[in-house]
């Protein structure tokens, strides 16, 4: 399965970072999922739960809201709290 | 001629200074390392967010209260970041007369108005402009213990929901800047109204240009992200202001207490040689006191 880098950035520093399958987001349009060769987007993210996927198994997140940008392959996701979850 | 258990006190006590303000150096040394990462870490996060909001400024609507930007400045909002504590030299005291110089010199119609409002930011900011009178709409002692981002966000929030709602027409941070462990600027500076001018053009990262053509899809629509990336774009400012701020306390702390340490081994020096000199006309003293008793005695 194809990978793409994510990585995710709070205003306290870079809590992940690497290779993933999919990521999964509470868009403010709804839910959706970034796969390998997304088109470059821009969206904003309400509160809720991202699901990270790797290789090796997936990983929640929960967010206060943010917004991620999608380009070139290369996800960043910012939000202001992140917790581990 | 001073007493010599007099000398002996004084040399003790300045040896004792002398230990703590080394150790309140090697204290500062070690926060400064910590404060500096903390500052470093917020880098990829701040720039991403000021990439995407200069990206996006340039084709905003004027809907935003945001982004409204007032004809005339009727309020002002000053928010000063000072320290905690003392014992860091003209950390304090220098940006503060800055600041007094500044509010004097351009806004001096407001202060007459009583239309210039501070948020001070640190113990040391908080009394002395409560001290002098200035319009303190909050003040935050006790900030530095333990810094955390949500707090720097709430402050922030409240200036823009006021800058909204136009309570205030501009807002600016005053605040040290990290230059390096013995150098701070201070800096004044201008958040609110956004210069959009400034935000959209000053990005001079090569980069920039090739991804203004990357046709993204943006959700909900550009105005809707732009709305609610502002306003962490401005915390995020002021988070930096904050670490800054910090850093640089840390910094100036270090010189002063380094300095502190010089003066008291200065000192400690003087004092000893003062010492020896008392001494040693003592024991001359005594020892003539001797001789001539003695010979007093050999004379009878």
């Amino acid at each position: 399965m194809s990978t793409f880098q994510a990585q995710i950035l709070t205003p306290e520093g870079s809590l992940y970072e690497g290779e993933v399958t999919g990521v999964q987001m509470p868009g403010s349009e709804g839910s959706f999922e970034v796969k390998a060769h997304h088109a470059p987007i821009v969206s904003t993210l309400d509160e809720g739960s991202v699901l990270v996927r790797k290789q090796d198994g997936e990983t929640i997140y929960m967010i206060s809201g943010g917004f991620v940008e999608v380009n070139n392959n290369k996800l960043t996701l910012l939000a202001e709290s992140v917790t581990e979850g | 001629m001073a007493n010599l258990r007099d000398i002996r006190n004084r040399i003790g006590s300045v040896q004792n200074t002398q230990q703590i303000t080394k150790a309140m150096k090697m204290v500062a040394a070690a926060k400064l390392r910590k404060a500096q990462d903390r500052m470093i870490s917020t880098r990829p996060y701040a720039s991403k967010i000021k990439d995407v909001v200069s990206r996006l400024v340039g084709s905003a609507g004027g809907k935003n209260p945001i982004m409204r930007s007032p004809d005339k400045v009727d309020n002002v909002l000053f928010i000063v970041i000072g320290s905690d504590r003392g014992l860091c030299g003209g950390f304090n005291n220098n940006l503060f007369k800055e600041i007094e110089k500044k509010l004097s010199d351009e806004f001096e119609t407001h202060l007459e108005n009583n239309s210039l409002s501070l948020v001070t930011i640190g113990k040391k900011a908080t009394s002395y402009f409560k001290k002098r009178k200035y319009k303190v709409a909050e003040g935050f002692p006790g900030f530095f213990d333990n810094i955390e981002y949500e707090p720097v966000a709430d402050i922030m929030a409240d200036a823009i929901e006021r800058f909204g709602s136009e309570e205030y027409d501009e807002v600016y941070i005053a605040f040290n800047e990290f230059k390096s462990v013995i150098a701070q600027t201070r800096t004044i500076q201008k958040v609110l109204p956004i210069d959009t001018e400034k935000m959209s053009g000053s990005d001079d990262n090569s980069d920039h240009a090739s991804q203004q053509s990357i046709d993204y899809i943006y959700e909900p629509d550009s105005d809707a992200i732009l709305e609610k990336l502002l306003p962490l774009h401005l915390n995020m400012q002021l988070w930096r202001a904050i670490l800054e701020s910090n850093a640089a306390e840390q910094g100036a702390r270090m010189t002063a207490m380094d300095n502190a340490t010089e003066n008291a081994k200065d000192l400690e020096r003087e004092l000893k040689l003062k010492y020896n000199q008392a001494r040693q006309s003592a024991i001359t003293t005594e020892i003539s006191e001797i001789v001539s008793g003695a010979q007093a005695l050999s004379d009878n």
